[in-house]
């Protein structure tokens, strides 16, 4: 997908009065112009039309989103900022810009995921890595990294309400290359996505339980031609057929649920996972910001590894508003998310939704 | 040198020197020089700049933006710029329809954005008023009044981009304006930054007689005479009852007078629009639709919100259903006025797509005119624009007993960047003289920024000259915003 594709994009929010702004957690966290939303599409439309030129500086710019999306869900004309920014990631690398937080990223992406691969398979029993079957379990890198306990979480949750033929998938991979998409490393992704591609889809089913991974295989593989043939579900998706199978012990009083963007936004996907979260927790509170106007943890776009006083920022408001009430916990559904938003708990326990189910069988 | 002479003189300190007292007051995180920030603060939404930038004339981004947190930090800044004879911008949401937050010529400007300061300072539950500091975006702070059980009861349709500062120094009207007043109505009292580094906090008291008030020296003046850092606002508690209404008339006449009989009868609706029949809007579309006959484009609807005590809603929609009864009006339901309120928003959306086209032209007229010049003035705004092949979209909004604001989008297409420019202008001179000839005052529902149009209407060569001795006075180093409201460049 080259920059010019998004020249529609690029041109309506240059013409735009802003209208935008607040939805942006960067820019509300920032309070700088440069990086609204609008602001970040005419800079990049203004260097696509070589008004402005492309500088190490003026790159850094795109870098500034955290690519959850919630600009598009307010705009009257569909405009859809993060794949255009990501693109003009992509051009800024394509032109040599020397960003120091892209350096050498491709080395420490298989770096971190082989030292993941190593962890995973000390996590998980080898019976649980079985090549041949009907659905695989794509653990992702935040997952094993930050909630590794999620992982044996969701295989008994699966066993509880008799789904005990998933089996991990034995890869190379525990990552589906968001970093690449996110970091503008196209090639990259392509080669990545191909290689996961041919492997996953010997399957009939694969589920991820991270909704990056899920969007990234459903919706971006097919338009670089890495199609994968198996369905690609979240945990969430998958285990929403079985809901009413769920037995708990006991319940949780109240809790919030944080919509991940992926999962939401991207994915459509809200009623399943207060469906599941309904099983243990009484009262389901809902964010001022929820389902498709969910405000983002922080966590994407790379922008807890490039602007981490910013990501951190981004989770504050979030826990800002729990911080108000009395309620002790937050459920989320992706690994990212809880890493993020625990980092600014202030003491409130925020726990993944399998973890959760597991917790209270 | 005179005051006069400093004004005319080009920025001869060396800019290392200014950069380090400003980075001294603010610190180095809070100023920059980057191409980055300065190409952001460099073109507002002025229409007319936007069609310059697309036909791809450059626009020179401000010198330096700085982000102070405090009032005494603006003081320290002005007084810097007021030094060395900087030029000046007071920079909210930077979403000016008419240039009033976008640099000009050659200079070396300085934007001040304030959305720094964003903070409620003091909130008298008991007295419904707040304290809070101007650069707080407009949406955030009614949020945040919300969760409170409190609406500052102003909803302009730049809600979600432009901040206090921008309203109070604009004079912005809200959609709402028929039951809550425009931001001037709503403010009490300010704090705000003169330009020689003077702080001035206007006394908020229920009543004064204690001379003129100052406040509203600065209300409306558009950076022009100073900063406004902070203001103490009037709040509403959020509504517990609210209901629609909707009626449709044959005429303009009718639906204006039935609008006028029910505000000059004591009724404070929550939102009073007359707009075309949306029905219309099919055929906007499908080019399969039936041709609408003149009738049914002559014909308007009225949509009304009331809000308020249950009791106070039903009496006043009680008293409109009378006097549409009374013209004539047909009685179309809630649901045309809720569709309405449901999108609210849209409207700021709509001139974007035609800006985008090459060689269009689009921008938005407000006239204030009394209730006796009003369909007058409707149907002459309407004639002499569809007479020269301009689209138009008007309605008639912000009611208030002696009148009514008439809002006419425009738009059209033109052959060349050039001719799209002559049209524009051309259309402005096009409504300024509909205005003259029925009693109406041209205005831009973004204040006057440099729109000369406006001026030329709004203010009056003996108002602007009295602008002029005023600015003089308070600033006399010229760096106010220099040529925003026809003042000196």
């Amino acid at each position: 997908m080259s920059f010019d594709e998004y020249e529609k994009a690029l041109e309506l929010c240059t013409y735009c009065p802003k209208l935008c702004r607040h939805t942006c957690p960067v820019g509300n966290a920032e309070r700088r112009e440069a990086v609204i939303p609008q602001a970040k599409m005419a800079m990049a439309n203004l260097v696509r039309k070589g008004q402005v030129e492309l500088t190490t500086e003026t790159a850094s710019v795109f870098y500034h989103c955290n690519g959850c999306g919630l600009c598009g869900e307010y705009c009257e004309h569909d405009v859809d900022v993060t794949p255009a920014l990501f693109a003009a990631r992509a051009e800024a690398v394509n032109g040599g810009m020397d960003l120091p937080s892209m350096k050498h990223f491709t080395d420490r992406f298989y770096a971190r995921n082989e030292s993941l691969l190593r962890e995973l398979h000390h996590l998980v029993e080898e019976r649980y890595f079985v090549e041949e079957a009907q659905v695989a379990y794509f653990p992702s890198c935040d997952t094993v990294e930050h909630s590794p306990g999620v992982i044996g979480d969701t295989l008994r949750v699966l066993d509880s309400v008799g789904v005990d033929y998933v089996a991990l998938h034995d890869g190379e991979y525990v990552c589906a290359g968001y970093p690449f998409w996110a970091a503008g490393l196209m090639s990259e992704l392509s080669f990545l996505a191909k290689e996961i591609s041919a492997k996953l889809s010997g399957y009939k089913k694969v589920i991820c339980d991270c909704p990056a991974c899920v969007w990234m295989m459903r919706f971006l593989y097919p338009q670089i031609d890495a199609p994968i043939s198996a369905e690609v579900l979240h945990v969430v998706e998958f285990l929403d057929n079985y809901a009413r199978r769920i037995e708990v012990s006991s319940t949780v009083q109240e809790a919030f649920y944080h919509d991940p963007c992926y999962l939401g936004r991207w994915l459509g996907v809200f009623d399943a996972p207060r469906r599941l979260m309904g099983r243990a927790v009484r009262e389901i509170r809902e964010f001022s910001w929820n389902r498709e106007r969910g405000y983002c943890c922080g966590g994407g776009g790379l922008l807890a590894d490039n602007l981490p006083d910013v990501s951190s920022k981004i989770a504050r408001r979030r826990m800002d508003e729990v911080a108000r009430t009395q309620v002790p916990m937050v459920v989320s559904a992706c690994a990212t998310c809880e890493r993020n938003l625990a980092r600014e708990s202030g003491g409130v326990e925020v726990v993944n939704l399998m973890t959760l189910l597991a917790r209270m069988l | 040198m005179s005051s006069r002479d400093n004004e005319q003189q080009p920025v001869s300190a060396p800019y290392p020197e200014i950069t380090a007292q400003l980075t001294e007051v603010v610190g180095a995180e809070n100023l920059s020089s980057s191409p980055v920030d300065t190409i952001a603060h460099a073109v507002d939404f002025w229409p007319r700049k936007l069609m310059e930038t697309r036909a791809g004339r450059w626009h020179r981004g401000p010198r330096w933006v700085v982000w102070p947190g405090a009032a005494a930090e603006v003081a320290h800044v002005l007084r810097i710029a007021s030094t060395y004879a900087i030029p000046v911008i007071p920079y909210g949401g930077g979403s000016s329809m008419v240039g009033g937050a976008s640099p000009r010529g050659e200079r070396p400007w300085l934007v001040i954005n304030c959305k720094r300061m964003c903070n409620i300072l003091d909130m008298d539950e008991g007295s419904m008023v707040v304290h809070v500091q101007a650069g707080v975006v407009g949406v955030e702070l009614e949020e945040r009044l919300n969760a409170r059980g409190f609406s500052l009861g102003h909803v302009p349709t730049s809600m979600t981009t432009a901040t206090l500062g921008g309203w109070l120094s604009t004079r912005s009207s809200g959609m709402l304006s028929s039951r809550y007043g425009r931001i001037s109505d709503l403010c009490l009292g300010i704090t705000a930054v003169l330009p020689d580094g003077q702080l001035v906090h206007t006394r908020v008291a229920p009543r004064r007689a204690t001379g003129p008030e100052l406040m509203h020296l600065l209300l409306g003046a558009e950076g022009t005479l100073g900063i406004i850092t902070a203001a103490h606002l009037r709040l509403h508690r959020l509504p517990l009852h609210r209901q629609f209404d909707s009626f449709r008339f044959e005429r303009i006449d009718e639906a204006a007078e039935a609008l006028r009989r029910s505000i000059t009868s004591g009724v404070r609706p929550l939102v009073a629009r007359i707009q075309r029949d949306p029905r219309l809007r099919r055929s906007d579309r499908d080019p399969d639709a039936p041709v609408p006959d003149a009738a049914a484009l002559a014909r308007r609807v009225l949509l009304l919100a009331f809000e308020g005590p249950a009791e106070l809603v039903e009496a006043e929609r009680g008293v409109v259903r009378s006097h549409v009864a009374e013209l004539g009006g047909e009685a179309l339901g809630q649901a045309p006025a809720r569709r309405w309120w449901g999108q609210r928003f849209a409207a700021g959306f709509r001139m974007t797509p035609v800006l985008v086209r090459e060689n269009s032209f689009a921008d938005y007229v407000e006239a204030g005119v009394t209730w006796a010049g009003l369909a007058g003035l409707y149907r002459a705004m309407e004639e002499a624009f569809a007479s020269r092949g301009w689209r138009t979209r008007l309605v008639v909004e912000h009611a208030r007993m002696e009148g009514v604001s008439l809002g006419c989008a425009f738009w059209g297409d033109a052959a060349s960047p050039q001719e799209a420019v002559a049209s524009y202008d051309a259309a402005w001179k096009v409504a300024q003289q509909v205005c003259l000839a029925h009693g109406g005052r041209l205005g831009h529902v973004y204040g006057g920024g440099q729109h000369r149009a406006v001026l030329l209407d709004e203010w009056g060569k003996g108002r602007l000259e009295l602008l002029t001795r005023i600015k003089r006075k308070l600033d006399p180093a010229g760096i106010m915003n220099p040529g925003v409201l026809g003042t000196e460049p």
